[in-house]
């Protein structure tokens, strides 16, 4: 604080130098991402550089970045949801289930859209009317909805055969582009407009940035955090859609384990877990960087358990970095 | 044997290539109470953080006892008794006051460390009487006001033998009587012989307890004398160093005198069972002022009439027509605007741009059809800029980065553009250095003159003194008189109103 006063008068000749260190740290995980792109299409050749390879990564990779491209808002809001991953089994099951009696895709996506948004309508009244952890109610929100996605059809896959609906939210094509990167790129234009163009983003990162201040400003904090958990809610159900129409079945197992991924990429993304700083392309990069080294481990020829070791070592590393990359510029 | 206890010399130290502190002495002699004096930004926090270890100096020794000793963490500052006491607070709220003082200490020299919680209590008991600090040792800390945290932290400090213990601004959450308890203890340690540093921006208290000041302006150092060689006027010149020392506080009568109809008429306001019953007007164009200690219900009056904490019961009349204020929204759009106490926990998302910050309460109005119109804002945020005089190279800068009072200055911008009627302030000064102190002044001059209706709340009473044209006097939750501003003689007089 002392020499904040300093830095405001001088700090226009040093404004060189300090731009240089700000945009290293900004954009680490971008830095992370090409040198892992790099080193993979040198190690692997054209078995990973290839146009049909990445794209392949990118449907890999959708879902997760559609909730993650959500989940930058919940935690841009110093919250937490970790039921997503319940939510995606849940929706695709119940979308599976309505097309298979109505047959008609509006009712079916209707209903799953349903869904995820009251799971975020329940998680955001009970973090703000009754003032529990989102982490809480969210880990017990997890497991109630996975039970209900088990018990709904006695954990049975149900098929879906609505070729329709299967091109749609899966198998579909442009042209060469697959309709699941059309929706992660849809996804991240909706993401980055609320976010940076609409006054609700800015509330968001108010809201998670310095909560008080926010009340204080009059901005109604609980109704935007209710808000951040509907839409994370309604990201999981379209996710859920997204993995159903892939493989042309539902299952309870979907999206299991994809809360932790999501938060990953979030938070490689250069989010800040303390909230009030995130942005949604950094998201779906983090998103696309673990595609990537998922995709190149099972090039490199690992066993699944030796890829999901040095996956979870390289996400740690790769935090670490961006973490001390940011806490270096604090210290300046 | 050398007659300084404290002897640092030819401190440098720079932050990112910007140098803060330049060729910095300070002696200090065994056994006094030292003043270390200067505005914000001048370097005396970075000098103290130099010496407790938290930074490590560029070039320059410490010696303590004429001995040069390096520091080069917080531990050795420790281990060479020197002691600080700071200003953001350091207790850990869930834990007992017998747990924080002896956190971070050893139960015995060897062996394994058993806490006996009996034994521990025992021993905060003894050293919270011997300064006649009236708290329970087994009280959680979170249970206690935030003038008996100040006072367990001194507590905490010299848990440990002290050769030389710094106080920065350790009266600016207390109250009068908790005020005048720490300066009992002030001079107890005084009598034990430990040196004290005394960092504080109010000058009554230099006056009362300090022997020596030492007075640093913009990273330098000015004068180092006896206390009782200065006096208010000649400190104030030597903090300012060129610019008029009396540009701060002076002040000013109003050229007309404020005639116009009631812009805020507030009638039986209740708030709780201790504050009620609150009635008073203000004009448009008129400046009143709230004086009162801490807990006197000046906040909360303020608060309730914003929205934050709204009355139980009562009206408030806004340019002659009744509202109901029963949340924030509702006082925003009734014209009641509210500059917060605590700017960086309540006014401002602290890791946001100066732009961002400034927008926010009307961020909807700054919309082109969905989008935000980043044109609009980026105008509207330089008209401010200017306006206000507000010290940034850009807008989109970091606002933390900012001195207090440019953060304030954009705090008071992100109210102006609310188009408010009524502006209550608290404590709009605190923390600021009195060179801005003084241009924050002049602006709320500016607006009343403007015809915006001003509440203005502070323990400043020269501050209250200077622009208010009536002085409302609070006392546990009850307005206990009132005062024309032009018939005040001195601070005295207010003084007393408030303390009666």
């Amino acid at each position: 604080m002392q020499t904040a006063k300093n830095l405001v008068d001088i700090s226009v000749k040093t404004k060189q130098t300090k731009k240089t260190t700000i945009n290293f740290s900004d954009y680490m995980v971008y830095i992370i991402f090409a040198i892992v792109l790099v080193a993979f299409t040198l190690m692997f050749g054209d078995k990973f550089f290839s146009v049909n390879n990445i794209l392949n990564i990118t449907k890999q990779t959708a879902m997760i970045s559609i909730m993650a491209v959500a989940c930058t808002f919940v935690i841009g809001a110093k919250e937490i949801d970790l039921s997503i991953g319940s939510t995606v089994a849940l929706s695709s099951i119940i979308v599976a289930l309505v097309l298979q009696s109505t047959n008609s895709i509006l009712l079916a996506v209707l209903a799953g859209i349903a869904l995820g948004a009251t799971v975020g309508l329940i998680n955001g009244m009970f973090v703000t009317k009754v003032g529990i952890p989102s982490f809480l109610v969210t880990l017990g929100m997890l497991s109630i909805i996975k039970g209900a996605a088990m018990w709904t059809t006695n954990t049975a896959a149900v098929p879906i055969t609505n070729d329709t609906y299967n091109f749609i939210f899966g198998l579909g094509q442009i042209g060469p582009v697959p309709i699941l990167l059309i929706w992660t790129v849809v996804a991240l234009v909706i993401g980055y407009f609320v976010l940076n163009k609409l006054p609700f983003g800015k509330k968001v990162m108010a809201t998670g940035g310095n909560e008080l201040s926010a009340k204080y400003t009059g901005i109604n904090v609980d109704r935007i955090k209710i808000a951040v958990f509907v839409m994370s809610g309604i990201a999981a159900s379209f996710a859920g859609m997204l993995y159903a129409g892939r493989v042309q079945t539902a299952r309870y197992t979907f999206g299991e384990g994809d809360e932790l991924s999501v938060i990953a990429a979030v938070i490689l993304g250069g989010t800040s877990m303390a909230g009030g700083v995130g942005t949604v392309i950094g998201s779906v990069i983090g998103s696309l960087l673990m595609g990537i080294i998922n995709n190149g481990l099972i090039i490199g020829g690992l066993s699944i358990s030796q890829q999901m070791m040095v996956r979870g070592g390289i996400i740690i590393l790769f935090v670490a970095l961006s973490t001390l990359g940011s806490r270096r510029k604090a210290r300046k | 044997m050398s007659q300084y206890i404290l002897e640092m010399e030819n401190i440098n130290k720079s932050f990112n290539e910007i140098q803060v502190l330049h060729n910095i002495n300070l002696k200090i002699k065994k056994g006094e109470v030292h003043a270390l004096i200067g505005g914000n930004g001048a370097g005396k926090s970075t000098m103290m953080k130099i010496l407790t270890g938290v930074y490590t100096s560029d070039s320059g020794t410490v010696k303590v006892n004429g001995e040069t000793i390096k520091i080069s963490s917080t531990k050795d500052a420790s281990e060479n008794g020197i002691r600080m006491i700071f200003q953001e607070m350091s207790l850990i709220p869930t834990l007992t006051v017998a747990e924080n003082i002896f956190l971070n200490q050893k139960v015995k020299e060897k062996g394994l460390q058993i806490i006996n919680k009996k034994e521990m209590e025992r021993k905060a008991a003894e050293l919270l009487a011997t300064f006649e600090i009236d708290v329970d040792p087994s009280a959680v800390v979170n249970t206690l006001g935030v003038g008996y945290c100040q006072l367990i932290e001194i507590a905490k400090a010299l848990s440990r033998e002290a050769k030389i213990l710094v106080m920065d601004e350790p009266t600016a959450s207390l109250t009068e009587a908790e005020t005048q308890i720490l300066f009992g203890i002030v001079e107890k340690l005084k009598k034990k012989g430990v040196t004290i540093i005394y960092i504080s921006h109010r000058m009554h208290e230099i006056f009362q307890i300090t022997d020596s000041i030492t007075v640093m302006r913009d990273g330098r150092h000015v004068l180092t004398t006896e206390t009782k060689n200065l006096n208010m006027e000649s400190i104030i010149e030597h903090l300012l160093g060129s610019t008029s020392a009396e540009k701060a506080f002076k002040r000013i009568k109003r050229e007309k005198k404020v005639t116009g109809s009631n812009i805020l008429e507030v009638k039986n306001l209740t708030i709780n069972d201790k504050i009620k019953n609150i009635n008073f007007h203000l004009k448009k164009g008129e400046i009143i002022g709230f004086a009162g200690l801490m807990g006197s219900g000046r906040t909360e009056i303020g608060e309730a009439i914003f929205g934050l904490n709204p009355a139980k019961a009562g009206e408030i009349i806004l340019d002659n027509q009744k509202v109901k204020i029963k949340s924030v929204k509702d006082g925003i759009n009734a014209g009641v605007a509210l500059i917060p106490e605590d700017r960086r926990r309540q006014g401002l998302v602290l890791m946001h741009t100066v732009k961002d910050n400034m927008v926010l309460p009307v961020i909807n109005k700054f919309r082109k059809g969905l989008a935000i119109d980043k044109k609009n804002v980026e105008k509207t945020v330089n008209s401010y800029i200017e306006e206000l005089s507000i010290k940034t190279d850009s807008m989109n800068k970091t606002i933390s980065l900012l001195s207090g009072g440019n953060q304030q200055k954009v705090v008071i911008a992100k109210w102006l553009e609310t188009n408010p009627k009524v502006l209550i302030m608290d404590e709009p000064t605190a923390g600021v250095d009195i060179g801005a102190k003084g241009e924050i002044v002049n602006v709320i001059r500016n607006l009343a003159n403007q015809g915006l209706g001003v509440i203005l709340i502070s323990s400043e009473l020269a501050e209250l003194m200077a622009i208010c044209d009536r002085i409302i006097v609070l006392k546990d939750g009850r307005i206990t008189g009132e005062l024309d501003g032009d018939l005040i003689e001195s601070e005295a007089e207010l003084e007393h109103a408030i303390q009666q």
